[in-house]
C-alpha cells in the first residue's frame, strides 16, 4: 500500500522548507522517469488532498472534484517524462489540476450540483464562528452548520469563475497574489480586482451572517 | 444573525470555515482505489503516437475562432498568390516545350501579329476543315479565343481582360489531348462543325433578333399549322422561321394540307363556303 508521508500544509510560496520538499519531489521524479513506476503514489499521497481541496472548492461538488482529482494525476503521470524541472513538480500538478478545473466548469457552466464534504466543526475556526453565529447546541447546531455551509456554497458558486478561482486560491488555498497571476496567466493587478469584487458579492449573499 | 457582537464575523472567517469541510477517511481509500485503476489504465494504454504530434495545437483548441480566421486569412492569401503565380506563368508552352512540338503553327491566319510579345498555346488541325487555334497574351493580361470554324462565319469571340486560369487550363488539356490522340479530337471537332454549321445563321445575327414576341410566336404557329407555306410571321424572322416550320412539318401533314386544299398536279381547286 502507499506509504504515509506527513505534508505540511504549505503554499506554493517558496519558503526553505517549501525548496527543501520540492528537492525531494525532483528526486521521486526522477524515480518514476527512471521507471519506478511506483515512486508515484507517493506524490499522490503528498499532494491528493490539497489538489482535490482546491477543486472541491472551486466546483462544490466532491464527485467532480475526485474525478478532476485523479484525471490531474493521471494526466502528470503520463506527462512525467516531458517535466523538466523548471518549476517544482507541485506547482506542475497544481497548474495541471486548475486547468482541467476550468475547462471543467466552462463546459458545464449551467450545471451546478452541490455535494458537500462534512464541515469539520472541532476545528477551532469552525467552533469560533459557530459560537459567534449561534448559541444552538446538539442537532439544532448542527442543522445550523449545514445551512451556513450550503449558503456558502451557493454564494460562492454564484460568483464567475474566475472570481470564484481567485478567491478560492488566495483565501482557502492560501496563494499570492503573484501566484494566483501566475497560475491564472494574468496580471496581479487583475487578481487584486478580481478578489476585491468577488469578495465585494460574496459579502452580499452572506449578509445574514455577516456583522 | 450574528449572536456575540463581540466577535465579528467577516468573510475571511467563513472562507477559513469552509477550508474545514474535508471528506471522511474513507473517501481517500476509494480515491486510492479508482487511481490505481486509472493509473494501469494509463501504463496499458500508452498514447498513441500522434498525440504528442497533436501537442503544439494546444493553442488552436484553445482559441478556435482566432486559429480558423488565421486560417481564413492565410487560405485566401495562398491562393490568391497560387493564382496569380498561374497567371504569370500562363502555362508558358512555348515552341521549345512539348505541346508546342507537335503544333504545327498556321501560316495563313492573320493572328500572327501578336506573336512577339505573347507565349503562344497554337493548336493547328490543318486536315480538318473545322480548325481551331487558342493563343494567350499574357503579356497584356487577355486570353483570345479564336476557332477558325467561327470567323469563316463572321463569328468571332474575344475574351478581353479575362485573365483566366481555367481558360488556359482547358486550352492547355485540349492541346495535350491533341498531341495524344489526333484522330479522337479531329473526330470530336468535326462532329461539332456539323452542329455549328446549322448554326451559323443564328450566330451572324443581332442577339435581339432571336427575341420573338408571344403575340408573334403565336401568329407564326397559327399560320404553320393552317398554311404552312405562309409561316413567314415577320420579316424580322427572317428565313428561320420557314426552316423551323419545315423541319417540323412531317410528311403526313404535308399531305393532309395539300388534301385540304385540293392541290393536284395540274389544277388547284377552292370551295368557298358562305
Amino acid at each position: 500500500m502507499l506509504d504515509v508521508i506527513k505534508v505540511p500544509s504549505k503554499t506554493l510560496v517558496a519558503s526553505p522548507e517549501r525548496l527543501q520538499e520540492a528537492d525531494q519531489d525532483s528526486i521521486i521524479v526522477k524515480q518514476v522517469q527512471a521507471g519506478d513506476v511506483a515512486a508515484f503514489d507517493r506524490l499522490i499521497l503528498k499532494y491528493r488532498e490539497r489538489i482535490y481541496g482546491v477543486i472541491y472548492h472551486m466546483t462544490s461538488n466532491r464527485e467532480d472534484a475526485s474525478d478532476l482529482a485523479q484525471d490531474a494525476f493521471i494526466k502528470a503521470f503520463q506527462a512525467i517524462n516531458r517535466f523538466n524541472g523548471q518549476s517544482s513538480f507541485f506547482t506542475w500538478i497544481y497548474r495541471i489540476a486548475i486547468n482541467s478545473t476550468l475547462s471543467h466548469l466552462r463546459k458545464n457552466k449551467f450545471k451546478t450540483f452541490l455535494s458537500l464534504d462534512t464541515v469539520n466543526s472541532e476545528e477551532p475556526v469552525s467552533q469560533e464562528l459557530i459560537s459567534a453565529l449561534t448559541d444552538k447546541t446538539g442537532a439544532d447546531r448542527d442543522a445550523f452548520v449545514h445551512e451556513l455551509q450550503e449558503k456558502l456554497n451557493e454564494g460562492m458558486q454564484k460568483l464567475s469563475i474566475k472570481h470564484r478561482t481567485v478567491i478560492t486560491l488566495y483565501e482557502i488555498d492560501g496563494l499570492s497574489h503573484q501566484e494566483i497571476a501566475d497560475v491564472m496567466d494574468c496580471s496581479v493587478g487583475t487578481v487584486r480586482s478580481r478578489l476585491h469584487y468577488a469578495k465585494q458579492l460574496l459579502q452580499a449573499e452572506m449578509k445574514a451572517y455577516i456583522s | 444573525m450574528n449572536k456575540d457582537p463581540q466577535k465579528k464575523v467577516t468573510i475571511e472567517g467563513l472562507m477559513r470555515f469552509k477550508r474545514n469541510e474535508q471528506p471522511a477517511p474513507e473517501f481517500w481509500r476509494s480515491f486510492d482505489r479508482e487511481l490505481r485503476a486509472k493509473q494501469l489504465a494509463a501504463i496499458v494504454e500508452r498514447p498513441s503516437w500522434w498525440t504528442s504530434l497533436l501537442a503544439p495545437f494546444a493553442y488552436v483548441r484553445k482559441h478556435p475562432a482566432l486559429c480558423g480566421a488565421a486560417a481564413a486569412v492565410l487560405l485566401s492569401f495562398a491562393s490568391y498568390h497560387y493564382i496569380h503565380s498561374l497567371s504569370n506563368q500562363g502555362l508558358s508552352l512555348n515552341s521549345s516545350q512539348s505541346v508546342a512540338d507537335v503544333a504545327v503553327p498556321l501560316a495563313d491566319t492573320d493572328e500572327q501579329t501578336n506573336k512577339d510579345d505573347t507565349q503562344a498555346v497554337e493548336v493547328s488541325r490543318p486536315k480538318v476543315s473545322t480548325v481551331a487555334q487558342v493563343s494567350y497574351k499574357t503579356s497584356h493580361g487577355a486570353v483570345e479565343v479564336q476557332d477558325k470554324r467561327f470567323q469563316s462565319s463572321g463569328f468571332r469571340t474575344e475574351f478581353s481582360d479575362i485573365d483566366s486560369p481555367s481558360a488556359r487550363l482547358i486550352a492547355a488539356n485540349l492541346a495535350a489531348a491533341q498531341a495524344s490522340h489526333p484522330e479522337m479530337i479531329s473526330h470530336l471537332l468535326a462532329l461539332d462543325s456539323r452542329i455549328v454549321s446549322a448554326t451559323t445563321a443564328d450566330y451572324s445575327r443581332e442577339p435581339l433578333e432571336h427575341v420573338v414576341s408571344p403575340s408573334e410566336e403565336r401568329r407564326a404557329r397559327l399560320l404553320a399549322t393552317s398554311l404552312p407555306s405562309a409561316t413567314r410571321a415577320d420579316s424580322r424572322m427572317g428565313s428561320s422561321g420557314i426552316e423551323r416550320t419545315i423541319s417540323n412539318l412531317s410528311t403526313d401533314r404535308l399531305y393532309q394540307s395539300i388534301h385540304r386544299y385540293d392541290v393536284g398536279s395540274d389544277k388547284i381547286s377552292m370551295t368557298v363556303k358562305f
